[in-house]
């Protein structure tokens, strides 16, 4: 099978259009090559390739042929540092807030303890002055410089509300200290705040803790992942063992791993054989046996035996940091279910400033006392939270992709999450997704006085021309039984049906389904019925006709994988609708899908046929549809689908058609893909819901001046802190 | 209601239309970001909001906003384009560029991660 990648190529030296087609048109010619653009602007050559044909070293040497100067991306790692980065800056930032909560709640406590110690001690207010600066200009002194900054840009946020009401508070207080007489002459009793302001200040940045550290762990999955990633490896070089840092390792090094350690880097194996652990990166917790040929990834744990590996994709390539990116970007990403809290956000806090001057308003004319109008409109700025509402989503979004990651499935982001839980129906791939994908020859009925070895060998001849999973597996069974290949010529592959070619000695070998047999003018005959029979049972027919003869049907039979009946079961018991579509015959399909439970069966699809047919069932009503197929060949349906769910390995991720790929090459992974979305949205809900509900409960409380600006500002404190939490039980 | 009573309300309602005013109405600064080398690029400066708030660029140059993060509340940590589909961690005390080429006309948001921040993009033909 085709394995696509995808590189970018720094090109230098080129100057002009006329240098940029001359590259692109190399590199297009290098065998192998699907796709290559040239950006003279960026100075760089994105090529799209066939990892089994071409290596990219091969691509540099391409584009140096043409006289410019080209070299393989350097091994950065600049994805995991960017991640280290922003950790580092998290942790500092809880750090800080820890020390600043801890001096600013024993102050509060001091505030309010000490004037009932000494209640009419003269020098009291002025203590409780000092002490209560010492948290506006030192601990609290972010919410004031903050606010004032978003002021100056005709904006206001969470600081604009704390910042006004203590303000106000703490003005208030200090005028009373600072000539007590002036309010009592006006019949104001020259009342002192301190103790409120202390309280607001330290439970706010209380709640301000409590937030970082739970958003910390809404990224610890990822965090997780970018740990994996050793920051040395051992290589050969000179025959020697060499360690040197990951940075300075090249595409092309060959690099050891020993049981036990992190395999350092995306390579293939050259020598030796394990068992190597990939359940961080696909969820499957059994090792895979790799040996020599086979492919391992970057980041995970070689078990059992020492292994020799030719380190290829590194760096920002490399799959690792691949799905770290993917990943950040996605947690980085929106749902659409956000967009009512950003129209609500954008005008939240202007407003709850003016219900605040309303309310002071009100009770000022109310009650004559210009005390309770502060205390009423303080309450109301400080309950106030615009916080849990920017939260609500966002979290819920980072916890669940990180919960994801987890479970070998990759999210592109809210988007994409959003629209899977709204699937009801999931339309299944049969080749590779129901079934492993790797067909293999099981049954030889002969027709016409040919034997079996001749069958074989001029069918495999054709075959090892053609890319289809089935001509595989007819060239695997002539090498597997030691037959030599027919040589043939004038090939010719005939999509959805099979492939013909000539034999040495003249005759047309055709090799396909009834529809090539039809094509060709061939009268199947007989074969028919064995073709039926091995059809019933879940065998894929192949005839194979010499002239106008049919000579033989083969059966090949792609074993069903153990997970897909439980799989198709919890679709079906989660109210999802399942289809089948693949381009077998009919009876081939319909025998593997009841196999696996599956009622509704689309036989004979064209590949090209596949993206048609989903848009199809999306005429057939308002339906959310999802389609699930490798990543590749399915990528035109993938995309035509409502949710694209690719099916890929480790390290084959293409991402790119798909709004989730699933690492695992399990159909449960599907299942938990689905009912993942559909927590995360629920949990994306109930935040949205309490948010609000707390705003518009709180709000009018305040005003009623039923709360005191003290309880206010515990409530708007641990309201963000508890939809963070909310959103952390997604990792359950 | 006395006249106090009357004045107070009054001064009410105009805080409150003064408060609306400036923080929906008020025109802020607009900068036109430079054209160099076949690129349109302007810095940014955020602190407690992006300066300046609103940036012109033409339609179909590359442009380049290069946001300088002076400020360390998490808050402004992150800048997204929506309409543009960019969101990008802004390290703080840095000068993150963001690269984006604008294919239509109009006025284009700039916002935060929690969408607190607002900034505008006008391209113009």
């Amino acid at each position: 099978m085709a394995a696509t990648s995808r590189i970018t190529i720094p090109v230098s030296g080129m100057h002009c259009a006329a240098c940029q087609s001359r590259v692109q048109g190399a590199l297009a010619q290098t065998p192998g090559v699907s796709d290559a653009t040239v950006n003279l602007m960026l100075n760089n050559a994105t090529v799209t390739y066939d990892e089994n044909e071409v290596r990219p070293d091969a691509l540099v040497e391409a584009i140096k042929r043409t006289g410019y100067d080209a070299a393989l991306p350097a091994a950065d790692t600049d994805t995991f540092q960017e991640q280290e980065r922003q950790d580092a800056e998290r942790a500092r930032e809880v750090h800080e807030l820890t020390r600043r909560t801890a001096v600013s709640l024993s102050v509060a406590v001091l505030t309010m303890v000490l004037p009932m110690v000494a209640m009419h001690a003269a020098w009291m207010p002025w203590l409780l002055l000092v002490l209560t600066s010492a948290l506006v200009f030192w601990t609290g002194r972010h919410f004031y410089v903050r606010a004032w900054r978003a002021f100056r840009h005709h904006s206001a946020d969470m600081n604009t509300l704390i910042a006004v009401g203590t303000g106000a508070a703490y003005l208030y207080s200090v005028a009373a200290t600072a000539a007590p007489r002036f309010f009592a002459e006006r019949g104001v009793a020259p009342a002192l705040y301190y103790e409120a302001v202390a309280f607001i200040i330290g439970l706010i940045l209380l709640g301000n803790t409590f937030e970082a550290r739970a958003k910390r762990q809404t990224t610890a999955a990822l965090r997780a992942l970018a740990d994996l990633q050793p920051k040395r490896v051992r290589v050969l070089r000179n025959l020697r063992e060499e360690d040197i840092p990951i940075e300075a390792l090249e595409p092309g090094d060959v690099f050891v791993v020993r049981p036990g350690e992190r395999v350092p880097a995306d390579g293939e194996v050259v020598s030796g054989s394990s068992a190597v652990d990939e359940s961080m990166l696909t969820g499957e917790s059994m090792p895979v046996a790799k040996t020599k040929g086979d492919r391992v990834v970057g980041g995970t744990i070689n078990r059992t035996g020492a292994l020799k590996a030719r380190a290829t994709t590194l760096g920002e390539q490399s799959a690792l940091a691949r799905i770290v990116k993917l990943m950040r970007d996605a947690q980085g990403s929106r749902a659409p279910i956000q967009t009512l809290a950003d129209r609500v956000s954008a005008i939240f806090v202007p407003t709850v400033i003016s219900i605040a001057i309303a309310t002071g308003v009100a009770w000022a004319l109310a009650s004559d006392s210009p005390l309770k109008a502060l205390v009423a409109a303080i309450s109301v700025l400080i309950i106030a939270c615009p916080c849990a509402m920017g939260l609500a989503v966002p979290t819920a979004l980072m916890v669940a992709t990180g919960k994801g990651a987890a479970l070998g499935v990759l999210i592109k982001g809210g988007e994409a999450l959003q629209r899977a839980h709204e699937i009801d129906v999931v339309v299944l791939d049969k080749t590779g997704t129901i079934t492993e994908g790797k067909p293999t020859v099981t049954d030889v009925v002969l027709c016409a006085g040919v034997d079996e070895q001749t069958v074989l060998s001029l069918a495999a001849g054709v075959e090892a021309l053609s890319e289809h999973p089935l001509a595989d597996a007819i060239v695997r069974a002539t090498s597997e039984r030691g037959i030599e290949r027919a040589r043939v010529r004038d090939f010719e592959s005939v999509t959805g049906r099979g492939a013909m070619a000539r034999s040495s000695d003249g005759r047309r070998v055709g090799v396909g389904n009834v529809r090539l047999m039809e094509r060709l003018g061939v009268a199947p005959g007989d074969s028919v019925n064995h073709a039926t029979r091995l059809a019933a049972a879940a065998r894929t027919p192949v005839f194979v006709a010499v002239d106008d003869r049919v000579v033989a049907v083969l059966g090949v039979a792609d074993p069903v994988k153990p997970t897909s009946r439980d799989a198709v079961a919890a679709l079906k018991g989660m109210g999802i609708r399942v289809i089948m579509l693949t381009g077998d015959a009919r009876a081939t399909a319909q025998a593997i899908a009841q196999s696996v439970g599956i009622d509704e069966v689309h036989a004979e699809v064209l590949p090209e046929g596949k993206a048609e047919a989903v848009r199809n069932l999306k005429h057939g009503g308002r339906h959310v549809i999802a389609m699930v197929g490798d990543g590749i060949n399915d990528a035109p349906a993938l995309a035509q689908a409502d949710v694209g769910i690719a099916i890929g390995t480790g390290t084959d991720i293409a991402i790119e058609a798909a709004d989730i790929t699933l690492m695992r090459a399990d159909l449960t992974a599907a299942v938990d893909a689905i009912a993942l979305a559909r927590r995360a949205m629920r949990t994306m809900r109930q935040n949205l819901f309490w948010a609000f509900i707390y705003n518009v409960i709180g709000i009018p409380l305040a005003a009623l001046g039923l709360l005191s600006p003290i309880i206010a500002s515990a409530a708007m404190a641990f309201s963000s802190v508890s939809v963070v939490g909310n959103s952390l039980r997604l990792r359950r | 209601m006395s006249s106090n009573d009357w004045i107070l309300v009054l001064a009410g309602i105009a805080a409150i239309v003064w408060v609306n005013w400036y923080f929906f109405f008020a025109t802020r600064p607009a900068a036109t970001a430079a054209l160099a080398e076949g690129r349109q690029e302007i810095e940014i400066v955020v602190r407690g909001g992006y300066d300046p708030g609103i940036v012109r660029v033409k339609r179909g140059v590359p442009v380049r906003l290069v946001f300088n993060r002076q400020d360390t509340s998490s808050c402004s940590e992150e800048v997204v384009l929506t309409d543009f589909g960019i969101k990008r961690f802004l390290p703080a005390g840095e000068r993150t560029p963001v690269d984006l080429t604008p294919d239509k006309t109009g006025q284009f948001e700039i916002t935060c991660g929690m969408s607190m921040l607002h900034g505008k993009l006008v391209v113009e033909s």
